[in-house]
């Protein structure tokens, strides 16, 4: 008994720098488990673009989106030494891929990376420690692209402009994702998709739940959905079942897609042999690729819903399960709190019993608020204590159903809001009238002449949780406490004249001056590994790429020969033919081991291309 | 171009993103009259337009 609470009871870290402190917290050598890990986070964000009176047969949103990443200055993730070669290695060596990505840069500015996925424009922001660091890189992100949406515009010759919202449905049945990627242990993945099924039920219902904080709004509903007015979820009409790795078709409510980008995985050869990048099997970290909520402009909204995902996902991983907050339909109480903008719809738990999205938030907050006081998110979450008592009071706001205040903090509410003045001034206009959907629209709207709520940020009337200057350091900065820094700071430097071949999240593979025939390989599977206080004396100690290279540890290869045999190509193959399957069933290659397999990540053509 | 200063000395943006009551800055309340009028004239800007074909162009491949 002793044992057990000894066990269950959070501890302060100890080995905050390299977050190893589940290994240094148990007391038991280097063979231990690492049984937490910060709750590192990025985001990978679809936007929308297309160009208002122009008509094209499927829509504007490739060319939109095309013009808009050629504005960005970026290094290619392919390289282009040799393009097609380069390319087949930096499609067929990674972990999986999309068949719908093209032109992926990785920005030395920030360590962020933009590209083109299935005709969007995709912003990812890179990798952060904090919630609140990741409300100035995401805001940073938007300004970025805003810059490449005025540059882009400058250069068309014809008056048309481009439009870019920042929104997760078209409003004709599409819909495009706005994902969050979270640092987990390896441990905590299996428990969540193979083990401990009540804590991928507990996440699923916090997600659902947490709509009321996290959603844009929107005018009607999408995708054969039932009528409704407004919702509080754009996502909610497109989540159709509970867990998969899928995320273009049947999207699921937690996505179970196991791309970690920072490490291997089970399947990898390597992995299995223990030798995978990562470390051994204790030591394995994992990606948590969450695609159900809405894209959030306020940054309250923002906050928390990176925020208590990540106080959530530490009790995950200590093993500690929400009590007495599993829904009965997860998916039915999604689709029937989406629809209740007042409030005061009940669902099912399955524990019996009936609740609403705010009173399951509040069961949610009060379990995570004690473990948060008793030193749970120590190390793990920065800031955990003020996301709680942030938690907290727009929860008591939205029991009292204090709208005015809540259009300050929630994307949801601020629309709605607006589009009620709207009906005010025109009391005509019924909820299904166009004027009022594209009001939905233009909330989102990227430029800030047009975009509503870039007018009432602009007045004072949305919350700050961030400083303007803190967002303005990210268009040129990247985050100092993760891997970021050495991505952003590598590439200012390769830039100068030597060759990079490919760039990845956790990996940056590069031909320097004067060593021909040979290339090195920049590993970087731990996320906080690389970060500004560990590599710096690096970049300081010499001019020399090559040099610089060797200092932190890069692998010397010749340019031919075993990097053929990199763990992991095999799998990376064999996922690039069944992708190509799947978009074409008439395609017969066979894969490397003679069989078609569709695995986690290939099942769809969108496989990759998250900040992690 | 969204172009990058590339030799700025980078600056830690988490010292200038941690929030604290000193710099956490709170909304004035949205009934200003120059909100309102800029909302307003946003709005109505808006009522105004070709609100079908403003959707319709926004017409978008499914994505992830």
């Amino acid at each position: 008994m002793t044992k057990r609470r000894r066990r269950r009871r959070p501890r302060p870290a100890r080995a905050r720098s390299l977050g190893t402190r589940g290994r240094l917290a148990s007391g038991r050598g280097a063979s231990a488990p690492i049984r937490h890990t910060p709750k590192i986070v990025g985001a990978d964000v679809e936007l929308a673009s297309f160009l208002p009176g122009v008509d094209r047969p499927g829509g504007t949103g490739g060319e939109a989106s095309r013009a808009l990443l050629r504005e960005f200055v970026g290094v290619p993730a392919a390289g282009g030494a040799w393009p097609g070669f380069l390319d087949a290695w930096s499609v067929a060596g990674r972990a999986s891929l999309s068949a719908g990505e093209e032109g992926r840069q990785f920005l030395p500015s920030n360590g962020g990376s933009v590209y083109i996925d299935l005709d969007h424009l995709e912003i990812c922001c890179p990798e952060v420690r904090s919630a609140f660091d990741h409300v100035a890189a995401w805001h940073a992100m938007l300004r970025l692209t805003r810059g490449a949406l005025h540059a882009a515009n400058a250069r068309r010759p014809d008056g048309s402009r481009i439009e870019v919202l920042v929104n997760t449905s078209d409003g004709l049945g599409h819909s495009y994702g706005a994902h969050l990627n979270f640092l987990v242990t390896r441990r905590a993945w299996d428990h969540l998709f193979t083990r401990r099924l009540q804590y991928l039920l507990s996440l699923g219902a916090f997600q659902v739940s947490a709509i009321v904080l996290t959603g844009q709004g929107k005018v009607g509903s999408e995708n054969g959905r039932p009528p409704a007015p407004f919702q509080i979820s754009q996502r909610a009409d497109f989540v159709e079942s509970l867990v998969g790795p899928q995320t273009t078709f049947n999207r699921p409510l937690v996505n179970s897609r196991d791309e970690p980008l920072c490490g291997g995985r089970p399947g990898d050869l390597a992995y299995a042999a223990g030798s995978a990048p990562g470390g051994s099997a204790d030591e394995r970290l994992a990606r948590l690729h969450v695609i159900f909520f809405d894209a959030t402009m306020c940054q309250v909204a923002c906050v928390l819903k990176v925020g208590l995902m990540q106080m959530l996902l530490a009790m995950i991983e200590a093993e500690r399960m929400p009590a007495r907050v599993l829904l009965e339909d997860p998916l039915d109480a999604l689709a029937t709190w989406s629809r209740d903008p007042d409030l005061r719809t009940t669902t099912r738990l399955a524990t019996g019993g009936r609740t609403t999205a705010v009173e399951l938030q509040r069961r949610f907050l009060e379990q995570v608020a004690r473990f948060v006081e008793g030193g749970g998110c120590d190390g793990l979450v920065p800031d955990a204590k003020r996301l709680i008592a942030l938690w907290d009071d727009t929860l008591t706001k939205l029991e009292t159903r204090d709208f005015d205040s809540l259009a300050a903090r929630l994307d949801w509410v601020l629309k709605r809001s607006m589009i009620e003045r709207a009906r005010a001034r025109r009391p005509r206009l019924r909820w299904d009238a166009p004027e009022l959907k594209q009001l939905d629209h233009l909330y989102a709207g990227l430029e800030t002449k047009t975009g509503l709520y870039w007018a009432w940020e602009r007045q004072g009337a949305v919350e700050q949780v961030v400083t303007d200057d803190a967002i303005e350091a990210f268009t040129t900065s990247p985050p100092e406490d993760t891997r970021a820094w050495t991505r952003a700071m590598l590439l200012r430097r390769l830039a100068d004249g030597d060759r990079v071949e490919a760039v990845d999240w956790d990996v940056i593979r590069a031909r320097c001056r004067g060593a021909l025939g040979r290339r090195r390989t920049l590993d970087m599977q731990h996320p906080m590994k690389h970060g500004r206080a560990q590599t710096k004396p690096s970049f300081d100690a010499t001019n020399s790429t090559r040099e610089l290279l060797d200092r932190l540890g890069a692998r010397d290869e010749a340019t031919t020969g075993q990097w053929f045999l990199r763990p992991g190509m095999q799998r990376g193959a064999d996922m690039l033919l069944a992708d190509r399957r799947k978009a074409d069933p008439g395609d017969t290659t066979e894969g490397t081991d003679g069989a078609a397999r569709a695995d986690q990540g290939a099942g769809e053509p969108g496989g990759r291309g998250s900040s992690g | 171009m969204a172009q990058h200063e590339r030799t700025r000395e980078p600056v830690n943006p988490a010292d200038e993103a941690r929030p604290d009551d000193a710099t956490r800055r709170r909304p004035r309340r949205p009934e200003t009259d120059q909100l309102m009028a800029e909302a307003d004239a946003l709005i109505d800007r808006v009522l105004s337009g070709d609100s079908e074909a403003f959707n319709a162009a926004v017409r978008q491949k499914g994505g992830q």
